[in-house]
């Protein structure tokens, strides 16, 4: 580990008590990047909305970037969103889920979570909760964190709920459902990305052995019910 | 414009273009489409368009979407272009070398993802030659407006079809392409003219004629003697042989055939028709005719003995060869024979017979193209035995006496005649037979026999070495500006116009003292 530089020494002690550690490296480079990616978006465009997938909140701190982020959406007045596809926060402290506990309200709207849930993740967390139902038609309430324009959240969601009324997914961002498909590419073509694994790791010296003990199978499998929804859509456009 | 990029292809079947078109309506059969390879542009026509089968779409139409977005290329831009995508068909007509322009046959593909994009004008101008002998009849498909220049010199060499349904526009074709041979006088013309169309104005719509655009160089003949305008159309019955009553008279029963040829065999001085009139059974001799044929071959001829024109006289053939050896275009108007078929299928085989003996056994020196209208009616494989239509377009390209052929079907053609077309042009076809009819020998057949069937009317798909590629051509407005500006060239002036100058300089500098 000493001969490596800072990122993979961040990677590897990020993950030390994990299980898998070799997987979860995978995961938090795979996160590096995608957070490297949001960083340029906002710092090179303006008056955008900018919408990760998932929740706002840095684990583990120390490789996250979302301080980052944030303030490159301030600077340049993106909106910035997290968007979390199957959320299993009880925030309302109800028994059931929160997305499960507003399934019975129909309509379009948003709804803060309770601020004392906030407070507890206020450390790791870029935003404040809210869950939302961006369509009238959509299947569901999504967690959804506000992480620039808190002050103003009708601004935020109008904007989001004018990005949400694609046919395809309603109430989802098409942009994250366009995301999501290139997320499966990997397993969609699979053989062909394993080969120039293969490829790389012979330039580098590496034996097959320690490249098959080393490959992930993580695909960007994940288990929920909304990112079964989209892996289906994702297959039937292929 | 790109419009996509290619995902699939062979040399025999053709490109699959994923297309980035919001709508793929942009899009129609039969425009031509660049395809950028690396060392070649591949110079293609649509041959299909395709919305493929989707899971997605299909649960999805139907739906009651309340303020949705239905999905759609537009729509759904996604890291590979529209989400929601047609698919094209190209098929290759020419290569065009990027580094020199030669042209050549397409031998080859172009490689994955090579660029498609909408032929430009600068395309096209390698593809179309423009020579001394070419006229514009109309503009190309999908790259408005690019005048799409067809060679008449080489048209008139060989016999050539124009094929299309009723309503589909082939008079108009037709006098486009007469009065092109006309402007660039590869030939003089011998025109039918059934219903007053050619002449001087069409009595059916009142457009202008070929005599109006070239009053020195078109005579008109009639057959009827009411019409004092024109030069007046004289048979002499003493020229009419047993084939021209046989095609004239397509009802005849084989006894009634057998009659025919008896009668001629022994009708002496006199001439056919009145031999058929005066014949009897007696003179003739129960074993060749049947009275019963006899009578009703006689019944028959009342259909030609009436006709006024079949005259002992000055016979208008003689005065028409000379006009034409002079250089000149002739229509026969039909004036009020017009609607009767057997009248048309009577002249028309008369001058067959006598244009084929003018330029078989005196070699005339002049190229005329014989336009035939209802061709079927005479190269039907049951009659072109007794027409010399048949072999007028078989034999008499060696003897410049070129035979065009206008049809609605083209399947009822004898298939020999057809395979001697050296050019076709097809309007819309609609019944399959017939589009297989008229694009029986050309080269990628499946791909034409879709164009035709689904092109508009006023649309032509113009096949054969006339033409640099094969090409579908939106023909032109039959207008004067069109025919003044495109066909007969913006150097003609004809006495009209010279006088309308002269009227506008009167105006402006006055009178001459």
């Amino acid at each position: 580990m000493e001969t490596q530089d800072d990122l993979h020494r961040k990677l590897f002690e990020a993950t030390q008590h994990r299980e898998d550690q070799h997987k979860e490296m995978v995961n938090e480079f795979r996160k590096h990047l995608e957070g490297e990616l949001a960083v340029k978006v906002a710092r090179e465009h303006k008056g955008a909305v900018i919408a990760l997938d998932g929740s706002l909140m840095a684990v583990p701190k120390e490789l996250d970037h979302l301080e980052d982020v944030v303030a490159g959406c301030e600077a340049n007045g993106n909106i910035l969103v997290g968007v979390s596809k199957d959320s299993m926060l009880h925030a309302f402290g109800r028994s059931l889920p929160d997305e499960q506990y507003l399934a019975g309200v129909n309509g379009m709207g948003y709804v803060r979570a309770p601020k004392g849930f906030e407070e507890k993740k206020r450390d790791i967390l870029y935003g404040d909760v809210y869950f939302a139902r961006l369509h009238p038609q959509a299947p569901k309430w999504f967690r959804v964190d506000v992480g620039t324009f808190r002050d103003d959240p009708d601004f935020v969601f109008s904007h989001l709920a004018a990005h949400s009324k694609s046919g395809l997914s309603l109430g989802y961002p098409f942009a994250l459902i366009e995301a999501h498909r290139l997320a499966v590419m990997i397993r969609q073509n699979r053989e062909l990305l394993e080969d120039e694994i293969l490829k790389g790791c012979a330039r580098l010296g590496m034996s097959v052995g320690e490249v098959a003990a080393g490959l992930t199978q993580m695909e960007g499998r994940r288990h929920g019910a909304f990112h079964e929804h989209l892996d289906r859509i994702a297959r039937d456009l292929k | 414009m790109k419009i996509g990029e290619v995902i699939a292809g062979s040399v025999k079947e053709g490109l699959q273009v994923k297309l980035q078109l919001e709508n793929p309506e942009a899009l129609r059969i039969g425009y031509p489409v660049i395809v950028e390879g690396k060392q070649y542009d591949f110079y293609c026509l649509v041959d299909d368009i395709v919305n493929q089968e989707m899971d997605i779409a299909e649960r999805l139409a139907g739906a009651e979407f309340r303020d949705a977005i239905i999905p759609g290329g537009g729509t759904h831009e996604g890291y590979g272009g529209p989400i929601f995508y047609s698919k094209a068909v190209l098929k290759p007509i020419q290569l065009i070398a990027k580094e020199s322009g030669d042209l050549s046959e397409p031998q080859t593909i172009p490689p994955y993802f090579s660029e498609a994009r909408h032929a430009a004008k600068q395309d096209v101008d390698v593809i179309y030659e423009v020579t001394d002998t070419s006229v514009p009849l109309g503009t190309i498909r999908g790259i408005e407006p690019y005048f799409v220049h067809v060679d008449f010199a080489k048209l008139v060499e060989k016999p050539f079809a124009i094929y299309g349904r009723t309503g589909a526009g082939k008079s108009i074709l037709n006098k486009l392409v007469c009065l092109a041979i006309l402007a660039k006088d590869v030939g003089s013309v011998l025109i039918f003219d059934m219903v007053g169309e050619y002449g001087v104005y069409s009595r059916a719509d009142d457009t202008k004629g070929l005599k109006y655009y070239f009053p020195e160089k078109v005579e008109i003949f009639s057959l009827d003697p009411k019409n004092r305008e024109a030069h007046p159309f004289i048979l002499d019955p003493r020229e009419i042989e047993p084939e021209d009553l046989i095609v004239a008279l397509q009802d005849l029963s084989p006894g009634m055939v057998d009659t025919i040829y008896a009668v001629n065999q022994r009708k002496g001085g006199q001439d056919l028709i009145a031999a058929i009139q005066n014949a009897t059974v007696e003179q003739l001799g129960e074993a060749l005719v049947h009275e019963m044929s006899l009578n009703a071959l006689k019944r028959r001829m009342n259909r030609i003995t009436r006709l006024p024109f079949i005259r002992e006289g000055k016979d208008a053939f003689a005065q028409m060869m000379g006009l034409v050896r002079q250089g000149k275009s002739i229509v026969l108007d039909f004036g009020e024979f017009g609607g009767e078929h057997s009248t048309y299928l009577f002249v028309a085989n008369v001058l067959a017979h006598r244009l084929y003996d003018a330029y078989t056994e005196r070699a005339e020196d002049r190229r005329l193209v014989v336009f035939l209208e209802e061709a079927h009616k005479f190269l039907d494989p049951v009659v072109a035995p007794y027409t010399k239509f048949a072999q007028l377009a078989r034999e008499t390209r060696k003897f410049k006496l070129i035979l065009a052929l206008v049809d609605q079907r083209p399947t009822r053609i004898d298939s020999e005649i057809r395979s001697q077309l050296a050019n076709r042009m097809i309007l819309s076809l609609k019944e399959q037979m017939d589009i297989d009819g008229a694009l029986a020998g050309v080269q990628d057949v499946a791909m034409w026999s879709k164009i035709v069937g689904t092109i508009p009317p006023q649309v032509v798909a113009a096949i054969g070495d006339a033409i640099r590629v094969p090409t579908v051509i939106d023909v032109m407005r039959y207008d004067d500006e069109n025919v003044k500006e495109h066909v007969l060239g913006r150097q003609r002036m004809t006495a009209g116009d010279m006088a309308g100058v002269g009227e506008k300089a009167k105006r402006v500098f006055g009178a001459s003292p």
